[in-house]
């Protein structure tokens, strides 16, 4: 038997029936874009955008800073520590190596773009100074950590067999670097055909010329770190590249933060806490000609921008070797408070890093210079290598040349620096006879005795690479420790021969990190394949 | 699902209406509760007769009776039977009352559904709010310890009202959330760690805001029931596969007097047990290789100082002036010993000297044994609620006020809570009733401690503190200015280094401060459309606001350098509705064959916010905390959150039962979920459980005095997890430089078709009462197999990306649950109770991600110290290190330190340790539970828990610690003679020569070389090394019971509280809460509750806050 709905019924059916309409609404399996990514993020890579991470990746960041404060300024000479940072290697090796791996993958997606676009033709150019900008990272790198994944790395976005890349040899990765960059020198091309990067190459304005000395620059560089170690690899690369153009003795490939808009680079904090670092006795004695604490001796122009004398105006370093004489080192000189306060606070007993050169976040990060390249220049002909006959004349030509260019940078750059106050060098650059008594200083001035002028060479090479650590170390190793040192007896660092591999590489790629370091023997101490 | 079919569907309901049956003289009614919440399942049977039925879910049945003189009994497991003679009513309504006998025996199942314990096919336990909150615990987390089988919390490391970790039967996912769901009143919540901490991601460094659970009011919760595993959670769908912990709301209900309730409960909380420590040597590491005296050095003037880390302090000091430095043979300390803390203390023997201090005091060089107390206070907490309830033919309602403001043992640590809350259900007309809950919850805290890191007491205590340490700092920190006070450096004199130069000015200058609100409401609409057709709509709504401030002091005399102010504003809003009809039928086709069956809809929608502003610029005006008051553009910065998920479900559940003793339930639910790609983003699951009540069936004889009741049970259930939100695309991510755009990869490679990870579990148990149900006991075996899990691991860096998500994973889980009950003894004055329960599960992975062969879970200090990882066919939880290398006799090698100077002269000896890491332990525990015994006697009530963990392992840091720098009492003894004659370099002896156990490899004999104890200790453990040590050594078994609850409590007898004519009911309680334990098996008194975090990293332990435990009272009043 049937019977009707009442009026309660009714009221429910409705209830019920206005709820269901109301999910019914809600019943989209679609959901719209709710799930797409709300951050600032894209589906699509472009080439430009890529290759401009390429650029900014290569600022130097943390570890690269705290590796010479805590390491390398005392194992080079640069400096001298006083005490020990505390810092941790192995918790410094990661950030090179992390920024490194991403950018290949990076590089690999640039060519692969550019193997599928239909112009890819006229896109030479890119993917060449992507290469480039590799290889430089690339060499970088391996000069830090020796034997490195390359061949088969940055590739783990194509599939899982590449998340654990084998390591391939120092030697075969340095290769293949500097081969790149042959390819690039001869492959770089001024054509009108040719898309520009324009303004997302940061790093030269696609300026294709410039590009080209860059690239050529870097081989010469490259080659040189290697000719001990395998000639015959290196000597050609070397012949080839003196009969390009290089970077003339005034040009450098830098990150300048006076170039690049919103950029700067700010070091400060390296240089204070837990840096314990003051000018050291050997680098003392590479720019001055006596122990005069008056500064009576100070023959190198770049002296006191680099340092900055005692609290009583006294050029007193800090022995290389401390001993129990050594006066206990005060003050906290690195500050900033004396820039935007009082200058004459918190100044040491020793003679220390100037604090304008440690606060200025002006000064440009040096990938190469054209000082460099004048000093390998002088190494060649001092030694005669890679069938250039050995040349005297044509060695201290460019060694002078060098050390010009240094001195007037550093000079034109104190000058020009809105920070700097307190004894900042009066004129853009060092005048003529500033300059000719710095180099026919006898410390300074180019030796009769090749074997003497080599040694100069390296030293004044090694003064221009003050604001370079990494290639400091780089020479230093190269040249089995031919710039200026004395032996370090009761160093806080010893056998700093390269980086340890990342904690990371053990725990996900054992097996070829095991393999590369002899079954785990990953220490600082081992050497190096380019050094001697 | 599309449009149609949901009009279909309603259609098809219009038409059931329709099809209504007119029926003869029928009596209808709803029967519930105390608190007049409908009850399910109640037999209602005509007196003398067969004729019976039963409740719906609302509490609602139907009848048909031969006449008025009928009589209607209504019996229900858990409740006293009632017996009504029908007259000429037609609507009989019920109240049950409550058999204590029987408590616990109907139990609140998924969708809030109140069923029979004995008709469910799977595992369900249900607590009263009363016995969770008996022992005042801080939150209900840490009231439910011990207290459910298979459920496992964990506090972190830290204060009492750290984050507590839920665990249901075992991790289902490798590295993401293993916590179940939380329902309130049909809400769902999250029990997440707040943002602001990072308690589930490091061991390391972290600090703790506490979690959902932290802040829920607790006097409103009326009961707790716990469904576990994936078959109870078959019908919450996605994030139900962890299981759910189901909190029922108080409701008014009908008292004596004014229905008002008043409690104040006060607690306070001390530190009682600290890690045992040496105190006989103050602070060195170097002074005590080169000579039986060691003496402290001195500044040139003569006078002995304490020495530092790393030197030097004074010039022309002589003697050892720093813990790092030049040792015997040539080598630097980090050489041989790595970089141990300023806290080691190999120094000199703290004999009274008198000694520079780093503040230009000279005092005496003597024992500090209570130096590690110097941060602690007594905490404090008190909580006052109020509530009014009251009830009629209307409805009940329930009015709640709840304060808490508490003080933490530490310093400048407190915090506050307000809540207002409302339980009401109403009768709107024959029809219709509803509930509505809502609840509004304002809170604050002031700081959470750091853990782990150099501004944390914690790290302080065992890496940074020496023995002599005297806690001179809290006065002397602070420097008087113009504005509000700039920091003082300590000096090159001050000896703990970083540890604590920075920390006090951290502790009581940088204030971190959290404000949040929450609004938890739920409506529910019922409507009992027919006798065998009802339905609901429910909806609720939990909506959070935090705000969260950051204000760091300038540290500058200037008042504008050092200081960062950091804001951030969050909002959450999580809203569900659930729409469902049931259709009931008794004796359907056959007698004493009763059906139900139910369809429901469920929508879902949370989203959160959030907006981070930093000012980390010097500031340019002093002493204003403001994001815009900054003088360099680029030290500011915004981050924004947000997190969107939607999801919509259809479900239906199928209930038979045959004669009260046989129960099937079968389930079906279909899920859409926005964080999968649109083709891929549905999906069905199914369960079935099934219940068999034996004895009910069988005639069990004589028997049945042994056994009065037996029940078996079986469930098998699929359940489906969809994906955290935005990992679908391969996106790119941006940033600029030089004023252009860059693109880079990200470093994370995305998971290939992500879908929804599943598990499937099977589970059997056993429930059987013995004695007139004077024992009972549950028993339960599970299996869990989890699919498809999206997990993250990590890949070689050298790729190009530093993890993969992938959606393969594999993990099993199985296990044993077991409860038991037993009335010891009961009659009117005296009553003894006892309940036991227990649980084990066995956790594995059964598959990673292609080309990943291991995952890492955790870790402290990288795998330089010791780390948690799993691979395929591991039991979850393996502890990873570093070890000895045995030779092929399964010997110890021992290897000698030569002295630098190539003298060949041994200066000491080491192990050979492997370079490669090895299973060092396993964190899993044999089994966890809880005994607890309640008394009662006349109006006294006293009740104890103990609970307990047996098996599982920790890695210690800080034993490792402990024994390399020095600190352990071990290592006092073996400075104190009672060893082998012994020379030190400068020619003077001592007893105190240890030889190391082993093989030499050098020497080609068991190795017999005496060293000094620093070479034995400060070599073979480190806690913070970059050498590979045996880690083995500080690997532990955690094995612990603990007094976890006393209560003692008397109620003020009626007869005399009705001669104040104020009081309705009055009780006072003395309550302790974490007491002692009662046995552990950790050495050293180290802190066997001490994991860092709620994540699945719990066999690392580091940087433990001391024991803490908590005595209080409470005095509760009705009026």
């Amino acid at each position: 038997m049937k019977t009707k709905i009442n009026i309660t019924s009714r009221s429910i059916l409705i209830v019920f029936l206005c709820v269901g309409f109301m999910s019914v609404s809600s019943c989209d399996d679609d959901f719209g874009d709710i799930n797409n990514n709300y951050e600032t993020k894209l589906y699509e890579a472009t080439a430009p955008g890529l290759f401009n991470d390429l650029i900014r990746t290569t600022v130097k960041i943390d570890a690269h800073h705290r590796i010479p404060s805590a390491w390398l300024y005392q194992w080079t000479q640069s400096a001298a520590m006083y005490g020990e940072s505390g810092y941790r290697l192995d918790a410094n090796t990661t950030g090179p190596w992390k920024s490194y791996y991403t950018s290949l993958a990076n590089a690999h997606e640039i060519q692969k773009l550019i193997a599928e676009h239909p112009e890819a033709a006229n896109m030479t150019n890119i993917s060449e100074m992507t290469k480039v900008m590799m290889a430089y990272k690339t060499l970088t790198i391996t000069l830090l950590y020796g034997d490195m994944p390359y061949s088969e790395a940055g590739k783990g976005f194509e599939g899982p067999e590449n998340f654990r890349p084998s390591y391939d040899s120092q030697q075969s990765v340095m290769e293949a670097a500097i081969n790149d960059l042959s390819a690039a020198v001869d492959n770089l091309s001024t054509s009108a055909t040719q898309v520009s990067l324009g303004g997302f190459d940061t790093l030269l304005g696609s300026d294709i010329p410039m590009w080209i000395k860059f690239a050529n620059s870097l081989r010469l560089r490259y080659a040189m770190t290697m000719i001990e170690k395998n000639a015959s690899f290196a000597g050609p690369v070397i012949t080839a590249a003196l009969s390009k153009p290089l970077l003339t003795a005034e040009e450098y490939i830098s990150l300048d933060p006076a170039q690049i808009s919103d950029f700067e680079i700010n070091r400060a904090g390296y240089f204070r806490g837990n840096a314990y670092m003051r000018m050291g006795s050997t680098i003392w004695d590479a720019m001055s000609s006596t122990a005069a604490v008056d500064g009576s001796g100070i023959y190198d122009l770049r002296c006191k921008i680099f340092f900055e004398p005692n609290e009583v105006d006294e050029w007193v370093p800090y022995p290389q070797n401390p001993d129990l004489s050594t006066p206990t080192v005060t003050g906290d000189p690195n500050q900033p408070s004396r820039i935007t306060g009082d200058w004459n606070t918190l100044r040491s007993n020793f003679a220390a890093f100037n604090v304008y050169y440690t606060e200025d976040l002006t000064v440009p990060q040096f990938i190469i210079t054209g000082s460099q390249i004048s000093f390998i220049k002088a190494e060649i002909y001092n030694r005669g290598l890679a069938g250039v006959a050995a040349d005297a004349a044509m060695a201290e030509g460019f060694y002078n040349e060098g050390i010009t260019a240094s001195v007037n940078f550093w000079y034109t750059h104190a000058n020009g620096s809105a920070i700097w106050d307190v004894n900042k060098p009066a004129t853009p650059e060092p005048t003529a006879l500033e300059l000719t008594t710095m180099l026919t200083n006898p410390n300074v001035a180019y030796s009769a005795d090749p074997a003497m002028a080599l040694s100069q060479i390296y030293k004044q090479h090694w003064i221009a690479l003050f604001h370079q650590q990494f290639e400091a170390w780089n020479l230093q190793r190269r040249t089995g420790n031919a710039t200026p040192n004395v032996p370090l007896t009761t160093s806080l660092v010893k056998d700093f021969n390269r980086l340890p591999y990342p904690n990371s590489e053990r725990e996900t790629n054992r097996i070829n990190w095991q393999a590369a370091t002899d079954g785990g023997n990953d220490s600082e101490t081992t050497k190096n394949w380019m050094q001697q | 699902m599309n449009k149609k079919i949901h009009y279909l569907l309603m259609f098809a309901l219009l038409l059931f209406i329709n099809g209504l049956m007119a029926q003869n003289k029928t009596v209808t009614g709803k029967v519930t509760d105390d608190s007049g919440v409908p009850l399910l399942g109640v037999n209602v049977l005509e007196k003398g007769t067969s004729n019976g039925t039963s409740t719906d879910f609302d509490g609602n049945y139907t009848i048909n009776v031969s006449g008025d003189s009928s009589s209607l009994e209504f019996t229900s497991v858990g409740y006293l039977l009632q017996s009504i003679v029908v007259g000429s009513r037609s609507t009989v309504n019920i109240t049950m009352t409550e058999d204590a006998e029987q408590l616990g025996e109907v139990v609140l199942t998924a969708l809030g559904i109140k069923r029979q314990k004995k008709s469910i096919g799977y595992a369900v336990q249900q607590v009263k709010a009363a016995d969770v909150l008996i022992a005042g615990p801080v939150d209900l987390a840490q009231g439910l310890q011990g207290k459910v089988a298979g459920l496992n919390i964990n506090t972190s490391n830290g204060t009492s009202n750290a984050s507590s970790r839920v665990v249901i039967r075992g991790n289902n996912s490798l590295f993401g959330n293993n916590q179940p769901l939380i329902v309130i009143d049909g809400a769902i919540v999250d029990n997440s760690e707040l943002e602001q901490g990072n308690v589930g991601t490091s061991t390391e460094s972290y600090r703790d805001w506490g979690n959902y659970l932290s802040y829920l009011d607790m006097s409103t919760v009326e009961d707790i029931s716990v469904l576990k595993g994936p078959n109870a959670a078959a019908l919450y769908g996605a994030r139900g596969a962890n299981g759910v912990i189901l909190i029922t709301s108080k409701k008014g209900m009908k008292r004596e007097g004014l229905g008002i309730q008043y409690s104040l409960t006060s607690n306070y909380t001390d530190v009682y047990r600290f890690t045992e420590v040496q105190n006989e040597f103050g602070g060195g590491f170097r002074a005590g290789l080169y000579t039986a005296n060691p003496q402290l050095p001195q500044t040139a003037e003569g006078q002995a100082f304490v020495p530092s880390l790393y030197g030097p302090t004074y010039g022309g000091s002589t003697g050892i002036n720093s813990s790092h430095g030049d040792v015997p043979g040539g080598f630097y300390t980090a050489d041989l010993f790595s970089w141990f803390g300023a806290g080691s203390s190999w120094g000199p023997r703290l004999d009274g000297t008198p000694a520079l201090w780093w503040d230009g005091e000279v005092r005496p060089y003597s024992p500090q044994p209570n130096n590690r107390d110097y941060m602690y206070r007594q905490g404090m907490e008190n909580t006052h609620n109020i509530s009014f309830s009251s009830a009629s033919d209307l409805g009940s309602i329930r009015i709640g006020l709840n304060t808490t403001k508490g003080d933490a043992v530490v310093e400048n640590t407190n915090h506050k809570s307000t809540s207002y809350s409302l339980g009401s259900h109403i009768n709107i007309s024959k029809v219709f009733s509803a509930d509505i809950n809502a609840n509004y919850n304002q809170s604050s805290r002031l700081n959470a401690p750091e853990i782990g890191n150099n501004n944390s007491w914690s790290k302080f205590t065992i890496y940074g503190m020496s023995r002599e340490y005297r806690g001179l700092e809290k006065d002397l920190y602070f420097g008087e200015d113009d504005y509000d006070g700039y920091k003082v450096d300590f000096g090159g004199a001050y000896p703990h280094a970083e540890y604590s130069k920075d920390l006090f000015w951290h502790v009581y200058e940088n204030n971190d401060r959290l404000w949040r609100d929450e609004f938890l409401g739920t409506i529910k609409l019922n409507a009992e459309i027919t006798p065998w057709l009802n339905a609901f709509v429910r909806t609720s709504a939990d909506v959070i606001g935090t705000r969260f401030e950051k204000t760091n002091n300038t540290n500058n005399l200037n008042g504008l350098n050092g200081g960062r102010f950091e804001k951030t504003v969050s909002k959450d809003k999580t809203f569900n509705t659930d729409i469902m009809a049931t259709l009931h039928k008794d004796n359907f086709l056959t007698e004493g064959f009763n059906a139900s069956a139910t369809f429901g809809y469920n929508d879902y929608v949370t989203n959160s916010a959030g907006v981070r502003g930093v000012n980390g610029s010097v500031f340019r005006v002093p002493d204003i905390y403001s994001l815009s008051n900054y003088v360099n553009k680029n030290d500011t910065d915004a981050v924004e959150t947000r997190n969107d998920i939607q999801s919509f479900s259809y479900f239906g559940l199928l209930d038979m039962s045959y004669n009260n003793y046989l129960f099937l339930q079968v389930t079906g639910r279909h899920d859409t979920n926005s964080t999968l790609p649109k083709d891929n983003n549905s999906t069905f699951y199914p369960s079935m459980n099934t219940a068999f009540s034996f004895t009910d069936a069988f005639d069990m004889g004589n028997f049945e005095d042994v056994l009065s009741y037996g029940s078996i049970r079986f469930a098998w259930g699929k359940s489906a997890n969809a994906a955290p939100p935005y990992l679908l695309d391969a996106v790119f991510d941006t940033s600029t430089f030089g004023g252009q755009a860059t693109i880079t990869r990200p470093t994370s490679i995305p998971p290939n078709d992500l879908t929804f990870q599943t598990s499937e579990s099977k589970e059997i148990g056993l429930a059987l009462g013995f004695l007139e149900n004077k024992i009972n006991l549950d028993f339960t075996y599970y299996d869990i197999l989890s699919e498809n899990q999206i997990m993250t691991s990590t890949v070689a860096m050298s790729s190009g990306a530093e993890k993969v998500v992938f959606n393969s994973g594999a993990l099993s889980n199985k296990g044993i649950e077991f409860i038991v009950n037993a009335n010891i003894i009961r009659n009117s004055d005296f009553s003894w109770d006892v309940s036991l329960n227990g649980a084990k599960n066995t956790n594995k992975v059964i598959a990673l991600a292609e080309g990943v062969e291991e995952q890492q879970i955790a870790t402290v200090f990288g795998s330089l110290g010791a780390f948690m990882k799993a691979s395929p066919g591991e039991t979850y939880g393996t502890i990873y290190g570093t070890d000895f290398e045995l030779d092929d006799q399964g010997r110890k090698q021992v290897t000698n330190i030569l002295n630098k100077d190539g003298s060949g002269e041994v200066i000491g000896t080491q192990y050979v340790i492997s370079s490669d890491v090895q299973k060092i332990g396993n964190a899993a525990p044999k089994l966890t539970g809880g005994i607890g015994n309640v008394f009662r006697y006349k109006n006294f009530r006293m009740s104890a828990l103990v609970d307990f963990k047996w098996g599982g392992d920790i890695y210690s840091v800080d034993h490792a610690v402990s024994m390399g720098s020095g600190l352990s009492q071990e290592t006092a003894d073996a400075r104190n003679g009672g060893g082998l004659p012994y020379t030190y370099p400068d020619g003077t002896t001592d007893d105190v020569g240890m030889i190391m156990e082993g093989y030499n490899i050098d020497d080609g004999q068991v190795n017999d070389r005496v060293i000094h104890p620093v070479y034995y200790y400060g070599i073979t453990y480190a806690g913070w090394s970059h050498f590979n040590r045996p880690r083995s050594l500080s690997v532990f078994e955690n094995s612990w019971a603990k007094l976890r609850e006393l209560s003692i409590s008397y109620a003020v007898p009626k007869d005399v509280l009705k001669r104040t004519n104020i009081f309705k009911d009055l009780s006072l309680s003395l309550v302790g809460r974490n007491l002692f334990y009662i046995y552990t098996t950790l050495p050293d008194q180290l802190n066997p509750e001490a994991i860092n975090g709620t994540g699945n990293g719990q066999g690392l332990q580091w940087s433990a806050f001391p024991s803490m435990r908590t005595v209080g009272f409470s005095i509760k009043a009705g009026f």
